[in-house]
């Protein structure tokens, strides 16, 4: 890591952190888990009740940073190729001609992905795994910043169609905004009183170069054999717990740690801590666990096995 | 989303349940201590806390153990309950007291199984409750999921095998095992309420009462108990209909008073290779020839007995004309029966033959006076020397015989004098006695062939040697005929035999050198059995080919019949040519079935040549089991283990600094970060002194501890200085305090 990227890296993470925050009040962790993300290279799923600034937050990203942004609401009949794109014949030249669909950007808001049917949902799984898409046999490939920020209402509300595994596998993070605090919501009124929606008046303030130096920073953030092998701990002991019948994969180790190293970029210092790690466990473990019915039923939760976990293996100091 | 297995498959059953089920089981089926024993080992497990890690693929290899033991079993408890013979018979010849004798090894196969269940699948249960994980990959069972798994692979994609807990499937072998049980009592069925009750009290709906619920639980017993009574009279009445119907449904017909020759037949004779008799020499010489059946009368190219000629139902087993029943004279064990007064000279042959359909004509050695250790259930004979076995389908049986024995009457003597030879060749005259008898119809063949083998007037031994010289010289053995034509065509097959074709196989020469000698006015019977010539390992082997046709002829100075045939030696060598390149495969079925029918008798190698494949087999298993990629480890956190790992860092003095804020009230726990814990500690007011400090240290620690880099010099220099300082500065305000 060259000096200069590092601190570029900071930077970027200040300027499009406090753009941010003009908007959403009293969400400065959300943003924070937002920004290691788009740092890390991962997507993100936000979940939480109608209402709570879901879109709004995935909005101010894209319109803090000047690249392509494309938003696509999720309905029940939506097509893959409704987000794809589609081959359509010209009868002038008499071929057929790819049309890029709405996810060949940089940054995608899926809003309400639990809205669509699995089909469609399922046609982001290459895209988001591999950052390409395979339409009529031939490959199409992303832009180098592709980045998700889905929403997702709770699986439990009306006509939502839960998210298959793999597919919340591809998400590095997940994790609720919350309802913010009264006085935060105080301000959220005042700033919509005066001159409309403050997300209006947004204007971006890095470019996509800045972001790609904000990821090549992160990359560069050291990390020891021992904090890998913690991550790995932690990982593999939600496998064994009681109660989950599915253990989060490799995959998840890898976005704990590449997202630890966006936190640790963040934090100010050029290698990884144990807090690090811990702060970010749930948000990317947790929405890989599958339940067994049983536990559900009695109250024990992803989130819960996550903490259980974290207080069980011993932390390196 | 994963496809979710049923709750029994989940589900751990409740605590000593599994004991409580293995003592139930040993109770019922008698073993009570090893019951006992399996339940206490099982249940250990909850005091016994070492563990072993047993991976996805060790629980396969318990499974397989499992699998072979099952299968081991299987193939003991039907070998042991007379299944191959009995499933062998049923297909060669279903009659009713074949399907009936098949449903019973069946049955009592499947409860010997089932009674031993629990032993079988002892090691599965037991590698899960002593195992550190607390279920199984279902993986470790099922070909299926394990295909899924194989095709996810493949398919590049994510697949995570479900999880299952065996406990209540063990259970429920448990309960299948003590069904079997031997005792005709109600203990079964209060046993198993108990424990079902037992179960679902555990997994009972909260929201009833506990009073609503043993209400409901009593309903269901006293329904099921009045249930089982009624299943039980329904069974005993279709038990009584079954046989009565079957026997009436699958006579079949049997008759050993007549033998239908080939004599007459065109084309090739063929016939199989497949093993009938096996001998084993045990005392004195092996015997050329075994005989099955002796005949008088010769008509229209059958040979039969001279009693009337009646078919036997051999369902009933009832009505063999001109046989008596032989008197076992010894019971079990040894199961001896004496055909003749003589004590027969210890010349003795151990036969083994199958009897279809549980009836049968036994191969014996001339001059056989003794069976003995023939597990027949009755013996009949008749004059001509001809025994009839009833019995299991494979009898292996010693003959004791000598020359002196005589399991044949005498002949029965013509009218005194009897015409002379001259008179009755040229007149044509009646014999007198069925032994002398010869068909008018072959008559002038049989004199042509006198008077050209110069025969006449001879004495018996004159004759046997000329006349088997003539045989040998002007006739040849051969299993094919061609369609009669030419002159002699309107002859009888015999006729023609002597006379046109002279060459046959051996009916033709045996049913000649009858004739021939009866004509002659010597005694003389035709006899059928099986040559003796195919050696194999100690014994001797006798094919269905080997099937041969003789003429026993009374010797008037010895006053017994003597063995005569005059068929070509060289016909063994001619029916070889049969033998199909398969052979072997037929003589190792046959070896196999011989081995399983001698087993079920207690007779056989089989047990020890499956105990040395089995021994090995299982010793292979659970060394790779137990040894190779067993890892036993003591209960502790759910961490992953590595490799020892070099960790830097570990000398730095913050850990002083740690320690002494521990022993000052603030523990750190385990799972709690250092900046976490140090919030924790900081929030305590007599330490505000040192807050930026032990940021400072920790900020120069968490470097050396997690910076790949390390600290510099002057950085570890200040780590070391300044923890010595804040020490300090701790140990003063402690005096201070104090």
């Amino acid at each position: 890591m060259t000096a200069t990227d590092s601190l570029n890296g900071r930077e970027v993470f200040r300027k499009v952190a406090d753009n941010i925050a003009r908007v959403m009040h009293g969400q400065t962790g959300s943003t924070r888990l937002l920004l290691a993300a788009l740092a890390s290279g991962g997507h993100v799923l936000l979940e939480d009740f109608p209402g709570t600034g879901k879109t709004t937050l995935a909005k101010a990203l894209a319109k803090s940073v000047d690249a392509k942004f494309k938003r696509v609401q999720f309905t029940p009949d939506l097509l893959p190729s409704d987000i794809l794109g589609v081959s359509i014949f010209n009868q002038r030249d008499q071929l057929f001609h790819f049309h890029e669909g709405p996810i060949f950007t940089n940054i995608m808001l899926a809003d309400e992905i639990n809205r669509a049917s699995p089909r469609t949902q399922s046609a982001l799984l290459e895209a988001m795994g591999e950052g390409q898409v395979s339409v009529d046999g031939e490959r199409h490939h992303l832009p180098d910043l592709f980045f998700v920020i889905a929403t997702q209402n709770p699986v439990e509300f009306r006509g939502t169609y839960p998210l298959p595994e793999a597919q919340m596998d591809r998400f590095a993070l997940q994790f609720k905004l919350g309802y913010v605090q009264p006085e935060e919501e105080v301000a959220v009124l005042a700033a919509q009183s005066n001159n409309g929606h403050p997300i209006e008046s947004l204007t971006s303030c890095v470019t996509l170069a800045d972001v790609q130096a904000l990821r090549r920073a992160a990359q560069s953030v050291r990390i020891s054999e021992e904090l890998r092998r913690y991550v790995v701990d932690v990982v593999g002991a939600t496998r064994k717990v009681n109660g989950v019948q599915l253990g989060a994969s490799p995959r998840a180790s890898i976005a704990l740690m590449k997202s630890a190293q966006a936190l640790a970029l963040f934090d100010g210092t050029d290698f990884v801590a144990p807090e690090q790690v811990q702060e970010l466990a749930v948000p990317v473990i947790a929405h890989r666990l599958v339940m067994e019915p049983q536990a559900r039923f009695s109250g024990q939760t992803a989130r819960g096995a996550v903490e259980e976990v974290l207080k069980k293996i011993k932390v390196p100091v | 989303m994963l496809e979710v297995l049923p709750f029994p498959l989940r589900m751990k059953p409740p605590p000593f349940l599994l004991g409580a089920a293995l003592l139930f089981w040993g109770w019922q089926c008698d073993l009570v201590l090893l019951g006992a024993l399996m339940a206490v080992a099982l249940e250990g497990s909850r005091v016994f806390k070492s563990r072993w890690d047993f991976t996805g693929e060790d629980f396969r290899r318990v499974w397989m153990l499992c699998t072979l033991l099952f299968l081991g079993a299987a193939v003991f408890a039907f070998t042991s309950n007379e299944g191959p013979s009995a499933f062998g018979n049923l297909f060669q010849d279903a009659n009713s007291t074949a399907q009936r004798d098949a449903a019973l090894s069946s049955s009592r196969t499947a409860s010997a199984l089932f009674r031993w269940l629990p032993i079988i699948f002892y090691p599965f249960i037991a590698a899960q409750m002593f195992s550190a994980r607390d279920t199984i990959p279902f993986t470790s069972v099922s070909v299926l999921e394990r295909r899924r798994q194989r095709r996810a692979a493949k398919a590049g994609q994510l697949f995570v095998s479900r999880e299952i807990f065996i406990g209540y499937p063990y259970f429920a072998t448990c309960l299948i095992g003590a069904s079997v049980h031997p005792a005709e009592n109600k203990t079964f069925f209060w046993g198993v309420a108990g424990l079902l009750a037992w179960v679902l009290w555990s997994q009972r709906a909260r929201r009833f009462p506990a009073l609503v619920w043993l209400a409901a639980l009593a309903a269901a017993v006293a329904l099921g108990f009045g249930g089982q009574n009624l299943a039980g009279q329904a069974q005993r009445f279709f038990e009584n209909l079954n046989p009565q119907w079957l026997a009436r449904m699958m006579r079949r017909n049997f008759d050993p008073t007549r033998s239908v020759t080939a004599i007459g037949r065109i084309g090739e004779l063929k016939q199989s290779g497949e093993i009938v008799v096996r001998v084993e020499p045990r005392f004195g010489e092996v015997p050329k020839l075994l005989r099955e059946a002796s005949y008088q009368m010769y008509v229209k190219q059958s040979w039969q007995t001279h009693s009337q000629r009646r078919l036997i139902d051999r369902s009933t087993g009832a009505g063999f004309p001109g046989f008596t029943i032989v008197p076992e004279e010894k019971p079990q064990p040894t199961h001896i029966w004496t055909f003749s007064a003589s004590t027969p000279k210890p010349c003795t042959v151990n036969l083994a033959c199958f009897l279809p359909g549980g009836v049968g004509l036994l191969p014996l050695p001339p001059g056989c006076g003794r069976v003995e250790e023939l597990s027949a259930y009755l013996l009949h004979k008749n004059d001509l020397g001809t025994v009839l076995a009833q019995g299991p389908r494979l009898v292996v049986f010693d003959a004791l015989c000598g020359p002196q024995s005589a399991l044949e009457s005498p002949p029965e003597k013509a009218a005194d004098p009897p015409p002379s030879l001259r008179e009755r060749v040229l007149t044509g005259a009646l014999a007198g006695s069925p032994d002398l008898n010869v068909p008018i119809t072959e008559q002038a063949a049989v004199d042509d062939i006198i008077i050209e083998a110069g025969l006449c007037d001879m004495p018996l031994p004159v004759v046997l040697h000329r006349l088997q010289k003539f045989f040998s010289e002007k006739f040849r053995y051969s299993t094919w005929q061609d369609a009669p034509k030419g002159p002699g065509k309107d002859q009888t097959p015999l006729s023609r035999f002597l006379l046109t074709t002279r060459r046959g196989h051996c009916e033709y020469f045996a049913t000649a050198t009858v004739l021939i000698l009866r004509e002659l006015h010597f005694y003389a019977r035709y006899s059928t059995g099986y040559a003796v010539h195919e050696k194999a390992g100690d014994g001797y082997v006798v094919r269905e080919r080997d099937g041969h046709a003789w003429c026993i002829v009374w010797d008037e100075d010895k006053q017994s019949w003597l063995e005569y045939d005059t068929t070509p030696p060289v016909w063994e060598a001619e029916e070889n040519k049969q033998i199909s390149a398969w052979q072997w495969l037929g003589d190792a079925l046959s070896w196999l079935r011989f081995e399983i029918a001698r087993l079920r008798q207690g007779q056989g190698n089989l047990q020890t040549y499956l105990l040395w494949i089995i021994v090995p087999a299982l010793a292979i298993v659970i060394y790779q089991i137990v040894f190779r990629s067993g890892k036993r480890k003591k209960p502790g956190g759910p961490g992953v283990q590595f490799a020892p790992l070099l960790l830097p860092g570990l000398d730095s003095e913050f850990y002083e600094l740690e320690k002494r804020l521990a022993a000052l009230a603030f523990p750190r726990r385990d799972g709690e970060a250092a900046s976490h814990w140090l919030e924790r500690v900081l929030k305590n007011s007599s330490l505000t002194e040192i807050r930026s400090s032990l940021h400072t240290l920790l900020r120069l620690h968490y470097r050396h501890r997690f910076d790949p880099l390390g600290l510099d010099a002057a950085a570890r220099e200040q780590l070391r200085r300044e923890t010595r300082a804040c020490l300090e500065q701790l140990s003063q305000s402690q005096t201070e305090r104090s």
